[in-house]
């Protein structure tokens, strides 16, 4: 709702001009880019390889992120127990040996950087035991418009000390091709100007596969205005029934962290500020103070939030059949097509190998070019369809989880 | 009669010897005579038959009055005497059976030792008790300007005065209205006085001839030759000039600027600013007030004001006494006050009147016209986009009149014939009707009452509706007990509101809005003790009563949940007394002190938050609730307003001023400029009045008799408890609004310089304001700190401010007019960069107000063409052409962000990016 009204404000803002209008702005003192170090570091008390993620913000006007690397991380804990962190690369830094945080115990967050500048956060323990009580998939309408399913979850605290949560989810879903391969693959015999294709069996290649996709959002709860700690059919997920993502078995791993107060509104913030429309909004920008401080440079702007959270976590199965049964299944994530690029063409070119050289394509089966029982104008040795269409491992994997069930 | 009166002044110099003698000659005959409603003529007549005694005269000074009186042996002197009181006659006993009758002029039987040239040797103590010196002057030589000759009073042997006090009032010649803030100046010098809001003055004259001057601009000015003898009343009627409505001058009063105590106060008068180039076709009174130094807006489309280094909610805005909460149009293209019948607009934002309260920045004091109580007139313009109509329409004759105005916009028409799509289905519509009746019970009692409405409708898609509105009222009573104690007693009450209306396909049909009404009392009392001290004193109470915002579903389909903000209630109320103390001719005090009160009272709940802690939802440790009508908080302080003015020399002087000011009500936004969902937070258990000190010091000059005015003015401000926003905030039907609000620490100081030239072919102002404006929100706690909890640029912070407005008359008629207008871009927060979190992206901003848009600046250009001046004519018109933007400069309205193939890139948008020319007609009948 309150989008609509931003956006009533906004157009009308340029209404009011008759002739208003909006182009490029052109700084006058651009703002000089001063690269801030941004760290993701949130402990657990699952006892683990704990991960610490550490980047450098990039200009507006790119989309070139940088890791930090060769920085010296460690976690030390009130009692004065360290522990180290090691790059691991990509910008990530793990735990030297698995350990878990412990209830009572406050952690401080310390990085020195390979420039020698030193960060050190505010010490952060955990607040309370979290626990989720069950997750749910329902089909639903969501604001009575579009039709899915909703992962809802309930969680209850007797002792009424998390109040604040948020959520993290990891789907893994199921993908069957619309046209098999059957395990097939097309390659080039050889090129232009003397073309020939040929196909053979391919252990890379798979009409069944498994998708793993994290949560993005910022989703969060709190329970403090209600009489007592309960989440109770919570919206962590909701997916469109048009998503191709149901078509099959769906599974959703839900972790419920409980927050401090000051990460809770941290986040809330940094969240108010994610949608595009905020840019517009009667939102208050500006820069969102966490908790971690360079200690030589007081005005250094830092982005991140060391937590130390307890978490549970419940995974969750279901078939589309479960919700929708006998109702058709989502559109594939692709069109799928049928085509029969010809091997060689009036131009001089052959089609079929740029394809198949493009990765564009996949082998479905060998045309009968005598039958030509598609009636195709112009045809090839081979039936294709688009890449995706007959292998997903051209976007996904083969792999079946460890945790998957059937 | 000019030469019978030189015929007899002479004879009398030349039988003076013997005049004395005459009068020691006289002898005491007795008379009996009897007159019931007789003539004055008739009167002599019957003398003459009586007493033989031929008396001289001029018909012409007996024609008024008739006489009743009897008398039985009586003296005859005795009987003349009775006869003659109050009357402008003297008489003198030429001889025995000759008395001359004189007007005004007493007849010496001696010569005055001045007579030939003082003898200073003859000068004794005695000339303590000496006869009054006759009077003499010139007789005017025949010329073609014709001044008129008054006199005033009677010659009086006993009179020892040599000043007199001369009292009036000054009318419009054609509707009789009294015209105030007119000039009254003594001799061609700069002494003098102005009239007040019922046109009326008093002056010291010395004794003998005067000449007394009235101006004011779009006022015909005359002069008058007094003749004075006495304490006496000069009433004079003067016409409207056409001459001086080409005329872009701002203050009426000359020197005004100079004399007067306040530093920072203007008055804007509303027929003197038809020549300033319009933007779309409309007269805009509170956009004349921008290019005043100290005064800023956002930009164009920008509503609200920003006084020396102030919010936009810093302002007081009244319309005939009532507050007037959003007086735009259009997101503040237009104004809401109709310029036809706007008389003029009182601005302080320097020294502020102890009468004015509950805002820390400026007062904007608009007045409406007093209808015509004498004919019937009007005014009308076209432009393109509104029009305009003011009606003045006379109810009693000379006493009561009724001002109706209104004016509406057909700006639907110009969108749907638009070709751009997206715009077609648009609406956006407002008008505004104003209806002020002024009534004069008797010299003693006026009655003034206003009624306003003005509304805005716009939507942008066929599902949505946006409106607000305004709507106030006013009944001001104004009576006078005596010359010094006037009384003046007003109820108004004023309502806005907004309201968007949401009927789409879906069930999320929705009903949003905001409400506030306040109703004042308020008496101020007025009591001219003497030359040295006027003090003004008054009692005032507020209520207000809000709806800080609901939302509820629009129809039955609609599965919005109703969210109601409980309503809140409070009382603002102040005493004032304030004293204008005449130290001397030079030193002139204005002292006032006001002791303002606020309660906030229930019905109501005030969350109660851990000490020691940022407010938010966790740190809230109960909710307490307060029964109807039970104070829930209170809040009260002294605030002090005095200003002093030197006078270094006649046209030169020095002002100092300080002020200090509570308010207790909060405009919410976070944007720079107001927006029509802005709402009105009043002070409560959290959020807690914002309190304002104003120091400041100018220096004031007239040059070549106030052609030229100059004025240079230093301020610094500080405040507590500014009301600013939590980064993230969310402000829109936020029910704990306290939780996103932080308050702290403001700072502001400037310099301000106007030079003005107020009459000639060429005239106009140009400003200049060095100005800065800084904002401290500072607290342990990281959430409620901004900036690191360092001083930071306000959004308002516009170092540069530049203004000129010149108006250049080629004849009577044609005029050209230029306005410019040069700004440092307001600062704002940007976001500096981008980075991955949690696997989505963010940007981050920069420190808030870290940058600033561009430079503002703008040039419009206008012609006017005025109709012929044939008196006779039934209307005047009035042709504007004018250019707003003719540079064609693309000022930067906001500047914002999208994202665009993966880049996030700014964008700006403007309003007026090209050369806007406009076309109006005026017509005044």
């Amino acid at each position: 709702m309150n989008t609509i009204i931003y956006r009533f404000l906004f157009v009308g803002l340029f209404l009011l001009a008759l002739n208003s209008c909006t182009e490029p702005f052109e700084f006058e003192d651009k703002p000089v880019f001063e690269s801030a170090l941004v760290i993701e570091a949130r402990i657990t008390d699952q006892n683990k390889i704990q991960n610490i993620l550490i980047s450098r913000s990039f200009p507006l006007d790119t989309i070139i992120s940088s890791v930090e690397v060769g920085a010296s991380v460690q976690i030390t804990d009130e009692t004065g127990r360290t522990f180290d962190f090691e790059d691991v690369g990509n910008g990530n830094y793990n735990s030297r040996i698995p350990f878990a945080a412990e209830q009572d115990r406050s952690y401080t967050l310390s990085i020195t950087t390979s420039n020698g500048n030193s960060y050190i956060s505010e010490p952060s323990s955990i607040r309370a035991k979290s626990n989720i009580d069950e997750i749910i998939a329902v089909r639903e309408f969501k604001d009575d418009l579009e039709e899915g399913v909703f992962i809802y979850l309930n969680s209850f605290d007797p002792t009424n000390s998390g109040n604040y949560y948020l959520y993290e989810y990891e789907e893994t879903y199921k993908i069957i091709t619309p046209l098999s391969s059957r395990g097939f693959e097309a390659y080039v015999v050889s090129p232009l100007p003397t073309p020939a294709v040929d196909y053979r069996l391919s252990d890379e290649v798979s009409a069944i596969c498994y998708s793993t996709d994290n949560s993005k959002k910022i989703i969060q709860t709190s329970t403090i205005e209600l009489g007592e700690d309960r989440v109770s059919r919570f919206p962590v997920r909701f997916i469109d029934r048009e998503n191709y993502i149901l078509s099959h078995r769906y599974s959703i791993l839900v972790k419920q962290f409980v927050q401090s107060k000051e990460a809770y509104s941290y986040y809330k913030t940094l969240n108010t500020f994610s949608s595009s429309e905020s840019l517009f909004s009667q939102v208050q920008t500006g820069f969102l103070e966490g908790n971690i401080r360079s200690q030589q440079n007081n005005n250094e702007k830092v982005i991140g939030f060391f937590e130390v959270n307890s978490v549970s976590e419940k995974r969750l199965f279901f078939n589309y059949e479960d919700l929708f049964p006998g109702e058709e299944i989502p559109n594939y994530i692709i069109d799928c097509s049928i085509v029969s690029p010809p091997l060689a063409n009036e131009a001089g070119q052959s089609p079929i190998i740029s394809l198949i050289e493009a990765n564009a394509v996949d082998f479905f089966s060998v045309y009968d070019g005598e039958a030509n029982p598609l009636n195709f104008d112009i045809f090839g040795p081979f039936l294709m369809t688009p890449a995706g269409c007959g292998d997903c491992t051209r976007f996904s994997s083969k792999i079946v989880p460890e945790f998957w069930e059937e | 009669m000019r030469k019978y009166l030189q015929i007899t002044i002479l004879i009398i110099f030349m039988t003076l010897g013997q005049c004395v003698n005459g009068q020691e000659r006289k002898d005491n005959k007795l008379f009996s005579v009897e007159f019931a409603d007789v003539g004055m003529q008739e009167v002599f007549n019957v003398l003459e038959k009586e007493t033989g005694i031929h008396f001289y005269y001029k018909k012409k000074w007996l024609e008024d009055k008739r006489v009743n009186y009897v008398a039985s042996n009586k003296k005859l002197e005795e009987i003349l005497e009775n006869i003659l009181t109050g009357t402008t006659i003297n008489y003198f006993q030429y001889s025995n059976a000759q008395i001359v009758l004189t007007e005004n002029n007493l007849i010496y039987d001696e010569l005055p030792g001045t007579f030939f040239g003082a003898k200073r040797d003859t000068i004794t103590k005695e000339s303590i008790v000496r006869t009054q010196r006759p009077i003499y002057f010139e007789q005017p030589k025949q010329s073609k300007n014709v001044v008129e000759t008054i006199r005033i009073g009677k010659e009086n042997l006993n009179q020892q005065n040599e000043n007199f006090k001369i009292s009036g009032v000054v009318v419009d010649e054609n509707t009789n209205q009294p015209l105030q803030n007119l000039t009254i100046s003594l001799n061609n010098r700069s002494t003098g006085t102005t009239t007040d809001i019922n046109g009326y003055y008093e002056l010291m004259i010395p004794l003998g001839e005067n000449f007394i001057k009235y101006s004011s601009i779009g006022i015909e000015s005359a002069v008058k030759r007094v003749i004075v003898y006495s304490d006496g009343t000069l009433n004079v009627s003067l016409r409207e000039s056409i001459e001086y409505l080409d005329e872009v001058v701002v203050a009426a009063d000359a020197n005004k600027n100079v004399e007067e105590a306040l530093t920072g106060s203007t008055s804007i008068v509303v027929e003197e600013t038809k020549n300033i180039p319009l933007i779309l076709g409309e007269r805009d009174v509170l956009k004349v007030a921008t290019t005043l130094p100290g005064i800023s807006t956002a930009g164009e489309g920008a509503a609200g004001f920003n006084v020396r280094g102030g919010s936009t909610d810093q302002n007081l805005i009244l319309l005939d006494h009532a507050v007037i909460y959003n007086p735009s149009h259009f997101f503040g293209i237009f104004q809401a006050v109709n310029p036809f019948t706007t008389e003029d607009v009182q601005i302080y934002t320097g020294g502020i009147p102890a009468q004015y309260g509950g805002r820390l920045s400026s007062v904007f004091d608009i007045t409406s016209k007093n209808a015509n109580t004498e004919k019937f007139s009007g005014e009308a313009a076209i432009g393109p986009v509104t029009s305009n109509v003011a009606l003045e329409i006379p109810v009693i004759k000379e006493k009561s009149g009724l001002l109706i105005g209104g004016r509406s916009t057909y700006s639907n028409w110009i969108l749907r014939s638009l070709d751009e799509e997206s715009l077609k289905n648009s609406e956006a519509s407002f008008y505004d009707a104003i209806a002020k009746y002024n009534h004069t019970i008797n010299e003693n009692n006026t009655l003034k009452a206003t009624g306003y409405y003005s509304k805005d409708n716009f939507s942008i898609t066929s599902d949505s509706i946006f409106s607000y509105n305004n709507r106030l009222f006013s009944i001001d009573w104004e009576h006078k007990f005596n010359e010094k104690n006037i009384a003046q007693l007003t109820v108004a009450n004023s309502q806005y509101q907004f309201n968007i209306e949401y009927d789409g396909a879906s069930n999320n049909d929705f009903d949003l809005g905001f409400n506030i009404n306040e109703t004042e009392y308020k008496l101020r009392m007025k009591y001219l003790h003497s030359q040295k001290h006027k003090f003004d004193y008054g009692i005032m109470a507020k209520f207000y009563r809000t709806q800080p915002g609901y939302l509820d579903p629009l129809n039955e389909e609609s599965e919005v949940n109703s969210i109601n903000i409980n309503e809140e209630r409070a009382l603002e109320s102040a005493i004032y007394l304030s004293d204008n103390y005449k130290v001397s001719n030079k030193f002139l005090i204005d002292i006032g002190l006001r002791y303002s009160f606020f309660a906030a009272f229930g019905e109501r709940q005030e969350r109660i938050y851990e000490e020691n802690a940022p407010k938010n939802d966790e740190t809230r440790s109960d909710t307490v609730n307060y029964e109807k009508g039970e104070f829930s908080k209170t809040y009260g302080g002294l605030e002090v307003r005095l200003a002093t003015r030197y006078l270094l020399k006649e046209d030169l002087s020095l002002k100092a001023s300080y002020n200090r000011t509570y308010q207790y009500i909060h405009r919410l936004s976070n944007n720079t400029t107001i927006s029509p969902i802005d709402t009105w937070k009043l002070s409560d258990n959290n959020i807690r009045p914002q309190l304002g000190n104003q120091y400041s010091i100018g220096l004031f000059k007239n040059l070549d008799a106030n052609t030229y005015e100059f004025s240079l003015e230093g301020y610094y401000k500080t405040a507590e408890n500014i009301l600013d926003f939590k980064v993230g905030s969310d402000l829109l039907l936020n029910q704990t609004i306290e939780t996103e609000t932080l308050q702290g620490e403001g700072k502001s100081y400037g310099v301000e310089f106007l030079a003005r030239k107020n009459y000639g072919a060429l005239n106009g102002w140009i400003s200049y304001t060095y100005s800065r404006s800084f904002l401290k929100l500072d607290s342990e706690f990281a959430e409620e700190r901004v900036n690191g909890g360092a001083f930071f640029k306000t959004n308002y912070d516009k170092p540069h401010d530049f203004s000129a407005v010149l108006n250049y008359k080629f004849t009577k008629r044609y005029s050209i007019s230029a306005n410019f207008v040069y700004q440092t871009g307001r600062p704002v927060t940007f976001p500096i960069g981008r980075y991955n979190y949690n696997g989505a992206e963010y940007v981050y901003y920069s420190d808030r107000n870290a940058f600033r848009i561009p430079d503002y600046y703008r040039l419009d250009l206008g012609f006017n063409i005025e109709g012929n001046h044939k008196l006779k004519k039934i209307a005047h018109s009035f042709w504007n052409i004018s250019v707003y933007n003719a540079l064609g400069r693309n000022n930067p309205y906001s500047v914002f962000f999208v994202t665009e193939n993966g880049e996030l890139k700014p964008l700006q948008s403007s309003i007026f990016t090209i050369p806007i020319p406009t076309i109006t007609y005026n017509l005044k009948f």
